[in-house]
């Protein structure tokens, strides 16, 4: 474990898009960009509930402060024109620690201009250049379309479907879509 | 957090096969089986390497004896009239979305008995039954065609494949193809 180099705090994404720590967020601002997107986040993700509440928004950044620099999990505000917009975490795994797995969310408001794409492609750069991850995954409802669509603009390869794995907002298994992409192939596509 | 209810110690598969906790082995018949089939074994398992000692084996069953019924993952040696011939383990109990994973090995010179496949429809059906699960994973290096028949003579679907997702003894990557039968799929 220990060979694994822990992820930067920062990270520029472009002129207007940054990601740096989601504890340095105000929790208020969190919840109330989850808020204004709460059934919409709910379809696919577990943490938005019905009763999702300011304290849960507290408790998530405490947590993540906690495991921050400890090479399990990061999770990163997504900051577009100075605004929060979402999040995007990495999460390793795999027999050999060289596998990843990557995660984001986006307000509506901000859906639609390529942002979360752009983050994608920074992380890639970040894990592949800087951590020597051989493996980079991400998994998304089936039905989410938007969110397959990053994995596959961004040249993931759709590797299989795990089924009744992800626990939505309202207690509902969906089916996941797997997609990978390994570093031989990033470096092809970044040539 | 303990795995309720607690594992049972010997799970009886049918008249000729039986599951023992795999830390009540003796670590010397553990080691002696390995070392008989390293070639056999390294192909598709990271850690049936050369090195495999005696003082490995006593520290994992150690390890696991003194985490017994709170580890949330756990293995069994296989015994096929009375004699020890592999091994079957299930992780995932308390699973959030109560899927568990199975995975197992077995002597080269055991093979061909049906051992396996039904060793693993034992620990499925207590899985189904006496933990709730919702699904059973397997998965299996693509070149492996024994350890993939068993799901498929047990009915699970495949799902695809996770690359580079397992290293073999020598140290390369393998791919898996993962296979899954759901509770609602099982026939009983």
């Amino acid at each position: 474990m220990s060979d694994w180099p822990v992820p930067p705090d920062e990270m520029v994404v472009d002129d207007e898009t940054r990601l740096r720590p989601v504890f340095e967020s105000p929790p208020e601002q969190m919840y109330s960009l989850i808020d204004a997107n709460r059934s919409r986040l709910g379809r696919y993700l577990q943490f938005a509930t019905p009763e999702y509440s300011l304290e849960d928004a507290r408790e998530y950044a405490r947590q993540c402060r906690d495991k921050w620099g400890r090479q399990g999990e990061q999770s990163y505000a997504i900051i577009h024109g100075g605004q929060l917009a979402g999040t995007i975490g990495i999460l390793r795994f795999g027999s050999d620690n060289r596998a990843v797995e990557i995660g984001y969310w986006i307000g509506v408001e901000f859906e639609g201009r390529g942002i979360v794409t752009a983050c994608v492609e920074k992380m890639l750069e970040m894990c592949f250049d800087r951590l020597a991850v051989n493996q980079v995954n991400i998994g998304a409802a089936v039905d989410n379309r938007r969110s397959r669509a990053v994995a596959e603009r961004a040249g993931f390869r759709l590797d299989g479907v795990t089924r009744q794995w992800l626990v939505n907002g309202s207690g509902g298994l969906d089916d996941m879509a797997r997609y990978s992409m390994l570093r031989n192939e990033w470096l092809e596509l970044r040539r | 957090m303990s795995i309720e209810p607690p594992l049972p110690t010997e799970i009886q598969v049918d008249d000729e096969i039986s599951l023992r906790r795999m830390f009540d082995t003796p670590a010397e018949e553990v080691h002696a089986l390995v070392h008989r089939n390293m070639e056999h074994l390294g192909r598709f398992l990271g850690w049936a390497t050369p090195d495999y000692g005696l003082e490995g084996v006593r520290e994992f069953q150690r390890n696991k004896r003194a985490k017994w019924s709170k580890s949330e993952e756990q293995g069994y040696s296989i015994y096929f009239k009375d004699e020890y011939v592999g091994a079957i383990g299930m992780r995932g109990f308390d699973s959030p979305v109560q899927a568990a994973s199975i995975g197992y090995w077995l002597s080269e010179h055991a093979q061909g008995s049906g051992v396996m496949t039904r060793s693993v429809a034992a620990l499925i059906k207590l899985g189904f039954e006496a933990y709730d699960l919702n699904q059973v994973i397997i998965k299996a290096a693509p070149e492996n065609i024994r350890s993939r028949a068993i799901p498929e003579r047990l009915g699970f679907t495949a799902t695809g494949a996770e690359r580079q997702m397992a290293k073999n003894a020598k140290g390369e990557y393998l791919d898996l193809v993962t296979y899954s039968l759901l509770k609602s799929e099982w026939a009983g």
